[in-house]
């Protein structure tokens, strides 16, 4: 039954008279494409196609891209040198429709939403193909660990030696066990399930946030899919870690903010939904720091340049009271709760600024596409990085000479471009020693800018007259730019790691094999949690997750580990450190012995060789003497021994007088 | 549907869930908690502070934003308690906010819409075709998944690990009691030989077989006597030149 509706103010009516009455006459319509509203019936088969478009069809093909990836994740796991191969066929498969469908067709809002989705979740799945039965990463081992304490013992706030803070941050713990504790599901499966819902929330706000600063679905699309630029996207922000719940957090109180800040009469925002955006800025406090303060940092950015064009403060001010909220919570949350902070954050500051300096004396030494081992990408992915780099920073001129033009004057869209403005910044510390980390971090908010303005420039920004436009031009530099930006955020953002590969020693994620976790699980089992062990980078993180272990580590404790394992001798140093570290027990991974200098850089703590020089180098392997000094060691039990790892008890030799 | 019906169907919809939770068959409980951790309290939140319905997808991102940060601060306020985050906490406390809020939007003073026009809400419903390929997508993602799940499981077989390991249990006036246990995951069929050497005294033999996943355990009494090792040495049975796996203890 039709309800006689008017006509939006600001929205055209429709031209012709027929339409204008069906527009009018309608019980009703789709959502708006590029701004238009259009009419459709309910259950129409001509409505469903104009509202979804190809979303079912790109949906099939992103599906038929997440075999081809599994598929090349498998011929990696045998070493074949065909895996890259089949992993970028599957990226492209699911990218490619996306791409076309946003630059070449009329997209509804309902298609831009669903293109957007398909992209970001598609992206993530690719991303778990990798090891979809458990956590690999370094950060997600030490994640799983705060989780599986707050499922185990029900209560928050347990140590975990090897990041102090993760528990005093614990809002994505408290979602995966809420999910693992009524589903009955797995820490694994549930921490899964939450990554994917903060991918959704990123992904969807974000579009949200674009549309509402843009107002049209097919540059709010064309930004969504530009963020997966951000070196973050691929990576780092779908690992089980909590800045991947933070940023999801973050983004959607961008999006309220711009929301509540509305200054069109249509669909003012109701006043309560501010009130969600308390709750949501509140539960960001408990779960990343980083991205807590990143967000005040923008949100009372928002706020001064508002005053500064306005001369006055925006008529709703709960963002800006939002925004204070964060920095007060913050503030007492982290002085009060989680102190730790301040010293956890401070040594990557400290590093950044030591890298800007050495920049600024010696150029930096760390080259782009380069692993800290000296392992560098292959020259394709090197060629397409650059590209979609160059193409982005290029674009970042354009966009802002276009947002001059179209963009509105909105104080919130002026914030994401001066963030857009900063990114080239950032690039720049990427090749200074200590650098690469914070420009990676930097990334996931810079680029909400830089896709901002990518997109201006491919859609607003107009060439002077002389330059010749080609018809369609726009149109397929929007397509190449849509699959090449997401690609080289892939590229600079995973490096080697995108596919699963073959044990090998020191070599982060790919050194967690079966012994390792096995050997965890049998401390936990047999001599319980919570017993003091120091072992090699890869086993204490083992150690940690799995095993429930009080591992050493001198980022909490302050002992350096390393000569318990490099020594040539056990002398009063070594027992010295024993006691210092009241540790009980050193697990040792036998197939260190012999090998060289490992991709990670180290084996035990970053300055082992500086205590150690002759230990091992780029061609000298390591000394098994030096591993297997333990074993003729009196008091020194070999309590395990899986041919790989051995677990001594040294609490004799510790305790000896 | 109307405001009040859905205040009213997310009060039910978390009562059912909650029951599900803590009564209810497998799939039933996961997809009871699923919409009582990430969908209800914050659909129930979104429906009783908005008087007109947004879009689908603010909607959805509203709902599902302020579920998993009600989540949150959900469970910072449980672990205050005694029991802390159990399943039961959880499915109360989830369920009782959702029914709790559904109660505060039916309060709510009713006033006229805002003077802003009305805009469509509904989505067009996709056509047969249309489902059909969604479906699919869906089915080549889990088909996908489940290539990967597969060849992880394989490269995990393929690692066999074999564990010998020795531990002091307790200690009596007269002995030390020592747990042998030899464990095996992925390992191929086969018989070995565990030997346990103590200076002085003859070596005690067992024969240890593996088939699939094996935990076999031993105890040993060792007298009491000056420190000394004992030794535990795993070969394989047909070939006993070979030490495959060492412990040893420090015995007093």
């Amino acid at each position: 039954m039709g309800v006689i509706r008017p006509p939006a103010p600001g929205k055209p009516v429709p031209a012709t008279g027929n339409i204008a009455t069906r527009w009018e006459t309608l019980p009703d319509v789709t959502p708006a494409i590029d701004g238009r509203p259009t009419p459709r019936l309910a259950a129409d088969p001509v409505a469903a196609a104009r509202c979804w478009g190809r979303l079912p069809e790109a949906a099939v093909a992103a599906g038929g891209g997440l075999v081809a990836v599994a598929l090349g994740a498998r011929l990696a796991r045998e070493g074949s040198g065909a895996a890259a191969g089949v992993f970028w066929v599957g990226m492209l498969a699911i990218l490619v429709p996306v791409a076309l469908r946003i630059a070449f067709a009329r997209i509804g809002r309902p298609e831009g939403i669903g293109l957007s989705l398909l992209l970001g979740l598609g992206v993530y799945l690719a991303r778990i193909m990798r090891g979809p039965g458990g956590f690999l990463g370094f950060d997600e081992l030490i994640h799983y660990r705060t989780a599986s304490d707050i499922v185990d013992s029900g209560h928050l706030y347990a140590a975990n030696p090897m990041l102090p803070v993760s528990p005093v941050f614990p809002g994505l713990e408290i979602v995966t066990s809420a999910i693992s504790k009524t589903t009955g599901l797995g820490v694994v499966t549930s921490g899964l399930i939450v990554v994917g819902v903060a991918r959704v929330l990123l992904v969807v706000s974000l579009f949200l946030l674009l549309h509402e600063l843009l107002r049209s679905v097919r540059l709010a699309a064309t930004g969504t899919v530009l963020y997966a630029g951000s070196s973050t996207f691929f990576a780092f922000n779908t690992q089980y870690a909590y800045e991947s719940l933070g940023i999801g957090f973050a983004c959607v109180l961008l999006y309220l903010a711009a929301r509540l800040t509305r200054t069109r009469r249509a669909q003012p925002a109701p006043r309560p939904l501010a009130l969600v955006a308390v709750a949501i800025a509140l539960a960001l406090v408990f779960t990343h720091h980083l991205t807590a303060y990143a967000t005040a940092g923008i949100l009372v950015l928002w706020a001064a340049v508002h005053l500064t064009l306005r001369r006055r403060l925006p008529r709703d001010r709960s963002p800006l009271l939002i925004g204070l909220l964060v920095v007060l919570a913050t503030a007492v949350w982290s002085v009060v709760v989680a102190s730790d902070v301040f010293s956890y954050l401070g040594g990557p500051i400290a590093d950044a600024v030591d890298g800007i300096r050495g920049l600024l004396h010696d150029g930096g030494s760390r080259r782009p596409f380069e692993s800290a081992a000296g392992k560098r990408t292959t020259g394709l992915e090197q060629l397409v990085g650059t590209a979609g780099t160059v193409a982005v920073v290029l674009a970042l001129p354009l966009g802002l000479l276009a947002a001059r033009r179209h963009a509105p004057r909105r104080a919130l869209a002026i914030v994401l471009v001066l963030l857009g403005l900063a990114y080239p910044a950032s690039l720049v510390l990427r090749v200074a020693d200590g650098g690469w980390e914070a420009s990676n971090r930097a990334s996931s908010f810079l680029y909400l800018g830089v896709a901002l303005l990518a997109t201006l420039a491919v859609w607003r920004w107009r060439p002077p007259a002389i330059v010749p436009r080609p018809p369609h031009l726009r149109k397929a530099v929007a397509a190449v730019l849509l699959v090449v930006v997401p690609v080289t955020g892939i590229v600079i953002g995973s490096s080697e790691n995108r596919l699963p590969r073959p044990y090998a020693v020191g070599d982060g994620s790919r050194s967690i094999d079966a012994h390792g976790i096995e050997a965890s699980r049998w401390m936990r089992r047999e001599l319980g949690p919570g017993n003091r062990v120091a072992s090699d980078r890869t086993t204490t993180s083992l150690m940690n997750a799995y095993g429930l272990q009080d591992v050493v580590t001198s980022l909490r404790d302050g002992v350096s580990v390393s000569p318990l394992f490099l020594s040539t001798v056990i002398g009063t140093y070594e027992r010295a450190l024993l006691r210092q570290g009241a540790i009980g027990y050193l697990a040792v991974d036998r197939r260190i012995e012999g090998a060289t200098t490992p991709p990670d850089g180290d084996f035990y703590e970053p300055w082992e060789l500086t205590l150690y020089p002759d230990a091992y180098s780029q061609t000298t392997g390591l000394d098994p003497a030096r591993l297997r000094k333990w074993d003729g060691q009196p008091g020194a039990g070999r309590v395990f021994d899986d041919g790989s790892i051995v677990v001594y008890d040294v609490r004799a030799v510790r305790d000896a007088p | 549907m109307r405001r009040e019906a859905q205040l009213l169907v997310a009060a039910l919809a978390a009562f059912l869930a909650a029951v599900l939770v803590l009564a209810g068959p497998q799939p039933l409980r996961a997809l009871g908690g699923l919409m009582l951790v990430l969908v209800l309290p914050g659909a129930a939140l979104v429906a009783a502070l908005t008087r007109r319905r947004p879009w689908a997808a603010e909607h959805l991102l509203l709902a599902v934003a302020s579920s998993v940060a009600a989540c949150v601060l959900g469970g910072l306020l449980l672990d205050r308690l005694p029991a802390g985050l159990t399943t039961a906490t959880w499915a109360l406390a989830l369920a009782y906010a959702t029914v709790a809020t559904v109660a505060l939007g039916a309060l709510r003073p009713r006033r006229p819409l805002a003077s802003a026009p009305l805009r469509p809400r509904r989505l067009a419903r996709p056509t047969g075709r249309q489902l059909g390929l969604l479906a699919a997508a869906v089915a080549l993602a889990a088909v996908a998944v489940g290539i990967a799940r597969a060849s992880e499981e394989d490269t995990v077989r393929r690692t066999p690990v074999l564990q010998l390991w020795m531990l002091r249990s307790s200690s009596s006036p007269a002995s030390t009691t020592l747990r042998i246990g030899v464990d095996a995951h992925h390992v191929a069929a086969a018989v070995y030989r565990l030997e346990v050497r103590s200076q002085g005294a003859p070596p005690t033999v067992w024969q240890v077989p593996v088939e699939g996943p094996t935990q076999w355990r031993a105890i040993v009494e060792v007298p009491h006597g000056a420190l000394r090792a004992v030794d535990a040495i795993l070969v394989a049975d047909d070939q006993p030149g070979t030490v495959l796996r060492r412990a040893r203890q420090w015995v007093r």
